[in-house]
């Protein structure tokens, strides 16, 4: 009787372990060529490293210019230090908003936005240890307000251009108890922090309640469609959003 | 000795159930919190929905085994414990899909569980009467659990949820206190008369294979409503997140309300007339929804999905105990409905979201109606009575 009751424990752990591989492979084979070597996915953590590669480097459409292979390692090095306080938060993310890449002995500080347009030289840098210039602060998880102080959701993911520029971020918002959130994506210049916020900053979102709501909901592609300003820019109280990328 | 036993079920019930409000779909928000990326929490969840179903059959077997049911749950509402606190306190990858492998785990012994002590407590024929109480005292406990935890996460921390729900799994052992004589000194009806059947003999009886069908259409239909509902809210709404919690908190006080007239008339009228009647609710509600925009008259059919759900709550420990209470593999049945059960919310969620992207809320709402219609027809046709007749048994 026991040596059955063994038999379909060990069955069902085979089949666990089987689907859980599963789900990691097809995890990392959607991941884009450039970071597809990086992880071996022997420890969990490694796997959901190479879990925050596929979100955060998306898919770049191939229209400006050929993503050049350094220029998508770049991305994923800088994906990977995005991620560093989720995959290790050995202090609460949440109370040390200025992250300090001090024990770090590898990719150095991520470079700028408008250093990765031009492309990057092609062999290793001799990176070196240093405090970032200014402050900086971790986006994803961070709550967003509105302009009255509303609560507006939080910010789940950010999706950057072929050139690594961060273009959108997707605010998770509504629902009770995790049931019935809806994922927006809105145009990342729409975002921009309290200037009084002190420490602990929010993201204000100079967009309406109703506007978030009635926003179709974002649907993961290489050509999403977004929430963005009016093309003139005129009215600037209540900003208006329209659709754009077809 | 017998009504205090009682009364602990009747709160082990509801600690129990609000301790699962804390392990639902919160834990995303929750993940979100902590910086996680959403594939990291899709595979997360995936952890947990998978180890919940592979293990529904091989727990409700261990659960024969061990003839101590008190022992089992308690061991479960342990196992509850560290995974919340693994939640609250070190929310890295490895504790996280350890925590969720645990809960579901633990989830599916904890069922059976208690189950198989309704059975010792109340006998065979009692047993829709103890389903009732069951079932009424967990609603009480999912709907007190959704608001307590809906404001906790709202005014205090995501974290704290998880602290909160930590801390009633404590009442919840507390409640199985009285329970313990109950589990030593009647030992299940391991008395001279079966001659165990073999496993495969009980999952291939025809009534068990019936209903299990009947289960899986009725879940695959009914599991994706809420989640429809409340998207066309958070869309629509003026005061969506409200209007939501009210959806999740209106079925349970109509459970609480209702359970204990559908035990008894379950031992009254028969089981089919009483699935039937909560059969029927998902696809009249599936019609309404379908035909209404106004977001106050949503809410208000959610009535009907709280009798449904006090109808399939309690008939489904109540047929499979009639199917199998005496073969000595009642919780190895119960774990094989509970499989189908899973199957039908599993893949009826993404087939439902798919619907709704493509062809618009209203055609997965009319879809949903028409799987209802067939689990209806289904029942009509093929389910037949389980009830034992007292004479014959």
């Amino acid at each position: 009787m026991s040596a059955r009751r063994d038999a379909a424990l060990l069955v069902a752990l085979c089949a666990l372990l089987a689907a859980c591989t599963g789900v990691r492979t097809t995890g990392s084979a959607r991941a884009p060529a450039g970071t597809g070597g990086t992880p071996s996915t022997a420890a969990p953590g490694a796997a959901a490293s190479a879990a925050t590669e596929t979100e955060a480097a998306p898919p770049s459409p191939p229209v400006e210019e050929p993503p050049s292979p350094p220029a998508a390692a770049g991305e994923a090095s800088n994906a990977a230090n995005c991620s560093c306080a989720q995959a290790q938060p050995k202090s609460k993310p949440k109370s040390r908003p200025r992250a300090k890449p001090k024990t770090e002995p590898e990719p150095a500080p991520p470079p700028p936005q408008t250093a990765a347009v031009v492309a990057p030289p092609a062999e290793v840098v001799n990176a070196q240890v240093a405090e970032i210039g200014t402050a900086v602060t971790s986006i994803l998880g961070k709550r967003v307000h509105g302009l009255k102080g509303e609560d507006l959701g939080r910010v789940v993911d950010v999706l950057a251009d072929s050139s690594g520029r961060v273009r959108v971020a997707i605010i998770d918002f509504g629902g009770f108890l995790g049931v019935g959130n809806r994922r927006i994506a809105v145009d990342w210049p729409l975002l921009h922090f309290d200037p009084q916020g002190g420490d602990n900053k929010v993201l204000i979102l100079t967009l309406s309640r109703q506007k978030l709501q009635s926003a179709p909901e974002y649907k993961e592609s290489a050509r999403p469609r977004i929430l963005v300003p009016p093309p003139d820019g005129a009215n600037a109280g209540a900003v208006d959003a329209a659709e754009t990328k077809k | 000795m017998t009504p205090a036993a009682s009364r602990g079920l009747d709160w082990f019930n509801l600690f129990v159930a609000n301790v699962q409000t804390g392990f639902g779909p919160f834990i995303a928000v929750y993940l979100s919190s902590q910086s996680w990326t959403q594939t990291a929490i899709g595979l997360a969840l995936s952890i947990g929905t998978v180890s919940s179903m592979a293990s529904q059959v091989p727990a409700g077997a261990l659960v024969d085994a061990i003839a101590n049911k008190t022992r089992v749950a308690a061991f479960s509402v342990l196992v509850f414990t560290a995974s919340a606190l693994m939640f609250a306190i070190y929310p890295i990858p490895l504790f996280v899909y350890l925590a969720e492998v645990l809960h579901g785990l633990s989830s599916c012994t904890l069922g059976p569980a208690i189950a198989a002590l309704s059975l010792i407590l109340a006998g065979r024929f009692g047993m829709g009467l103890r389903l009732g109480r069951n079932a009424r005292f967990a609603a009480i406990g999912n709907g007190l659990g959704a608001a307590l935890m809906g404001a906790c996460g709202q005014y205090v921390s995501e974290r704290a949820v998880f602290y909160l729900t930590a801390a009633f799994t404590l009442p919840a052992l507390l409640a199985l206190l009285p329970l313990r004589p109950v589990a030593r000194g009647l030992q299940p009806p391991a008395g001279p008369s079966p001659p165990r059947a073999s496993s495969w003999h009980v999952l291939a009886d025809r009534r068990l294979l019936i209903f299990c069908g009947c289960a899986l259409l009725f879940t695959f239909g009914n599991a994706p409503m809420l989640m429809l509902i409340s998207g066309t809210l958070t869309a629509k709404g003026s005061n969506p997140s409200l209007l939501i919690a009210a959806c999740i908190v209106l079925p349970q006080i109509i459970v609480a309300l209702a359970s204990p007239t559908v035990g008894r008339c379950a031992e009254k009228y028969g089981r089919r007339l009483v699935l039937l009647t909560g059969f029927v609710m998902l696809p009249l509600r599936g019609a309404l929804i379908a035909t209404t925009v106004d977001p106050v008259w949503l809410v208000v059919l959610q009535a009907l999905d709280g009798i449904a759900a006090a109808c399939f709550g309690i008939l489904v420990p109540l047929i499979v105990s009639d199917v199998a209470a005496r073969s000595g593999h009642f919780n190895l049945s119960l774990g094989a409905v509970g499989f189908a059960i899973g199957i039908g919310s599993t893949l009826s969620t993404p087939a439902a979201g798919w619907l709704a992207d493509h062809y618009g809320a209203r055609i997965a709402f009319f879809f949903l109606t028409a799987i209802g219609l067939g689990a209806v027809l289904l029942v009509s046709t093929a389910m037949p009575e389980t009830r034992p007749r007292e004479g014959i048994d």
